[in-house]
């Protein structure tokens, strides 16, 4: 899992002083194994500072696609399929080596979602499990 | 007010005058003359530049001003900067830093002889030379007036904290016309004169934009008057186009606009600030293109639109070069300069001396007086995160007590700008030590309002821009704070202000000034509760189109990584920062330690969260910014459910 604070890193060096080498680029972002990048803003602007990295044609960004209203936190992100449950789906869809786990992993994230849509409309809050949700690290 | 008709000597009049003609006479060279800069021979098509490219109209009223200004400020010695809003006046102030030596000192070749002058003339919106705007080549300015709008609140911006400076500043009539400057002739109601210096505003009423008449030009002189008193200003009258007569009345109302800024200050400063004064302003009108050819082609040009360009923009049109030549010539530059093609020695008497030149004012160099910040260690502000995810923090408002502590520490070159959201953005703490700026009627019920805050509060995200790029450029340091989907109210006014540091950062004589920091919050995933309108994350789009040595766009995921790209930020010169941060309780982190390294780096592999130590992953998790840090952790952790 990688965390970017200063967006021109992704920026070539020849670009931007802050921008990786591809080198380093390569060493973090692999050359050729599926990223899944979760943006703050439009998803257009990781492409923009990417395209010439080795490995752009597999980075796949989620962020804001002007899908917004008056509703919950995480509906925000819902709508923008920046959420959780649409990660795991892409990640499955881009993993081919997750196996026959996969078609019921799908199902469950599409049916949370169903979950999500249903509660918010009659409660006006997220789920307690979405707002109550901590990290925790496997024993 | 009646004026007086003789502030004037006779002989001071005619050298005022002459100066002048000099200042007008350099300006019409710069946009003609390729060659013959002294007319030595008689003015032919080859003396002039094959493109002609420039803005006379403006030019002969900001020169005018110019000279007068120089009258008072060695008369009094005045520490004066001078903003032109109508930037598009270049000719005109670089023939007055040309005059009074300083441009010569900067430019050594563009030296004070005929030689030097022909390289003055060629120079001007030539290839390779200088531009047609005030830009930063220009000595002495801060402020290009290219994008029209923004002069008073950069006025106001580098008057605040500098109470030994007058700030002259000319509106243009058609750029009064835009949102920006409407709304900037409020500075007066933040402007303290117990500690911030002053703002002189000059309307430049000369008529006429590009094209067409302007707003202000065609309303009644009744209306005119209320709607500047309206505005809380005392305004004084200078009318004419009689060179003679409008010398004496503006010689004559720069005495009283003097007197009565000195007054203000006299008093506040030894009694207090006691009550929002009335500050003088002065109402110029005058011709477009004054002095200029009265008619060509058969058509009005002096006194109308047409000059606002290049009158007879086609030279080879027959007649045009003999009616560049007589109006070269009235001017009687061999009255002006010397045989070496210098200006006359009781001329150049005229100009004030060293930094008292505004064309050499330090404060218009801003990085020569720039000052470190006193900082605290941004480390006592850290929120204790003991494992990941383990603490609950909101990163802004912990930000806020840094910023509180900054603004503690320094007290007169460090303010905060924000349209009303200071509170919202979870910078409360500010308030522990200051106020929110306000020389307008405060009422017992205001929440902080006093007028010596250092918060600076004002519904416009224009203003807040000027007036912290104003700060800035004269050798300060500030922090805009904005709702992330508002701030592209001012994305012109970055695009200006970056274009300028990438400028000022080639020209050796500029000194490096503090980067312009914004903070943007109360972002897109977190205005759930405004909706649609408050949704708008592209600042950023806008931002990275800009050269990679003047932006810097910061996502820091938490708390901890929020302070030390703050504490960076403050450190930084000659850069745009923008950070994005948010306000509502999220989890945090990184401890302190995990978050210097991670701001260092920029970007980083979080361990913790990764579970391909020594292996190639079978897919990468990417992400930048607090709730897609969030979402992103979440995701892991479902995969890891799923998929163990
Ligand atoms: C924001 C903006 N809009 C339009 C222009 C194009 N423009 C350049 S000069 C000008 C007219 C300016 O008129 P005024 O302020 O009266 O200046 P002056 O008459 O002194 O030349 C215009 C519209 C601009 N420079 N900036
Ligand atoms: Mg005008």
């Amino acid at each position: 899992m990688i965390n970017v604070v200063d967006l021109m890193k992704l920026q070539p060096q020849s670009e931007h002083p802050h921008g990786l080498s591809d080198k380093d680029f390569d060493t973090l972002f692999t050359k050729d194994k599926p990223i899944i990048f979760a943006h703050h803003g439009y998803p257009m602007l990781i492409h923009r500072l990417t395209y010439r990295r080795t490995n752009h044609k597999n980075i796949h960004v989620r962020g804001f696609k002007e899908e917004g209203t008056t509703s919950t936190p995480f509906d925000m992100v819902v709508m923008n399929d920046l959420d959780r449950f649409h990660l795991v789906a892409d990640v499955i869809d881009r993993v081919p080596s997750l196996g026959p786990r996969a078609a019921y992993a799908k199902q469950a994230l599409r049916d949370k979602l169903i979950e999500h849509k249903q509660y918010i409309a009659e409660h006006g809050e997220d789920m307690p499990e979405i707002r109550n949700w901590k990290w925790s690290n496997p024993k | 007010m009646k004026m007086k008709t003789d502030a004037l000597t006779p002989e001071l009049l005619s050298k005022l005058n002459a100066y002048w003609r000099a200042a007008n006479y350099l300006s019409v060279g710069q946009i003609y003359l390729y060659d013959n800069p002294l007319l030595k021979q008689p003015l032919k098509l080859a003396h002039l530049k094959p493109r002609l490219l420039g803005h006379w109209g403006t030019t002969p009223g900001l020169n005018f001003i110019y000279a007068h200004l120089n009258r008072v400020i060695k008369a009094h010695d005045l520490n004066v900067i001078y903003i032109t809003g109508p930037g598009h006046g270049g000719p005109g102030l670089v023939a007055n830093a040309y005059l009074e030596g300083t441009y010569s000192e900067v430019y050594p070749n563009i030296s004070q002889d005929t030689d030097g002058m022909q390289r003055l003339f060629k120079q001007f919106s030539f290839p390779g030379g200088i531009p047609s705007h005030v830009a930063p080549e220009t000595p002495g300015s801060i402020h290009e007036g290219g994008e029209l709008g923004y002069s008073l609140s950069h006025a106001f911006g580098a008057a605040f904290d500098n109470p030994d400076l007058i700030v002259a500043c000319v509106v243009g009539d058609g750029e009064a016309e835009t949102g920006p400057l409407a709304t900037g002739w409020h500075s007066n109601k933040f402007l303290n004169p117990v500690h911030d210096g002053a703002v002189l505003p000059i309307l430049h009423l000369n008529g006429y934009k590009i094209a067409g008449p302007t707003v202000l030009a065609r309303i009644p002189h009744d209306e005119l008057e209320a709607l500047f008193r309206g505005y809380g200003y005392t305004p004084y009258f200078v009318e004419g186009d009689d060179p003679d007569k409008m010398h004496q009345l503006m010689a004559a109302t720069l005495d009283v606009v003097t007197a009565d800024i000195r007054r203000i200050q006299r008093e506040a400063r030894a009694n207090g600030f006691k009550k929002r004064p009335s500050w003088p302003m002065i109402i110029l009108r005058s011709p477009k293109g004054w002095t200029g050819p009265k008619m060509a082609d058969g058509k009005k040009t002096e006194g109308s639109w047409r000059s606002h360009q290049v009158p007879m923009g086609d030279m080879s049109h027959p007649g045009h070069v003999k009616v560049l030549a007589k109006w070269l010539k009235s001017y009687r530059p061999q009255e002006l300069f010397d045989k070496t093609g210098k200006l006359r020695s009781e001329l150049a008497e005229l100009a004030p001396k060293g930094e008292r030149r505004m064309s050499a004012n330090p404060h218009a160099n801003g990085g020569l007086l720039l000052n470190d910040l006193r900082l605290p260690d941004f480390r006592d502000y850290a929120v204790k995160v003991v494992k990941p995810g383990g603490a609950l923090g909101e990163a802004t408002r912990v930000q806020g007590e840094f910023i509180r502590d900054v603004i503690k520490r320094n007290s007169a070159n460090f303010r905060v700008f924000s349209p009303d959201e200071t509170n919202s953005n979870r910078w409360g703490a500010v308030f522990e030590v200051t106020d929110r700026c306000s020389t307008a009627e405060i009422l017992p019920g205001d929440d902080h309002v006093a007028p010596d805050g250092r918060v600076m509060e004002v519904l416009s995200e224009h203003q807040c821009e000027g007036w912290l790029e104003g700060y800035l450029l004269t050798g300060r340091h500030g922090f805009f704070s904005c709702y992330e989907a508002f701030i592209h109210i001012v994305d012109s006014m970055f695009n200006q202000h970056a274009k300028w540091l990438d400028v000022a950062g080639k020209i050796p004589w500029r000194r490096p000034i503090a980067s312009l920091n914004y903070l943007l919050s109360s972002h897109v995933w977190r205005q759930d509760h405004n909706g649609f309108s408050h949704q708008d994350p592209g600042f950023i789009d806008v931002v990275a189109n800009k050269k990679a040595e003047i932006v810097r766009v910061y996502l820091p995921p938490d708390a901890n990584t929020l302070l030390s790209v703050t504490d960076h930020c403050l450190r930084s010169r000659n850069y745009v920062n923008v950070i994005v941060a948010g306000k509502q309780p999220t989890p945090q982190w990184l401890d302190m330690d995990a978050a210097i390294k991670h701001c260092t780096a920029g970007i980083g592999i979080w361990p913790w969260a990764s579970n391909d130590q020594g292996g190639e992953p079978d897919v990468v998790m990417a992400c930048c910014g607090d709730v897609p840090t969030l979402e992103t952790l979440a995701a892991v952790k479902l995969l890891r459910k799923h998929f163990p």
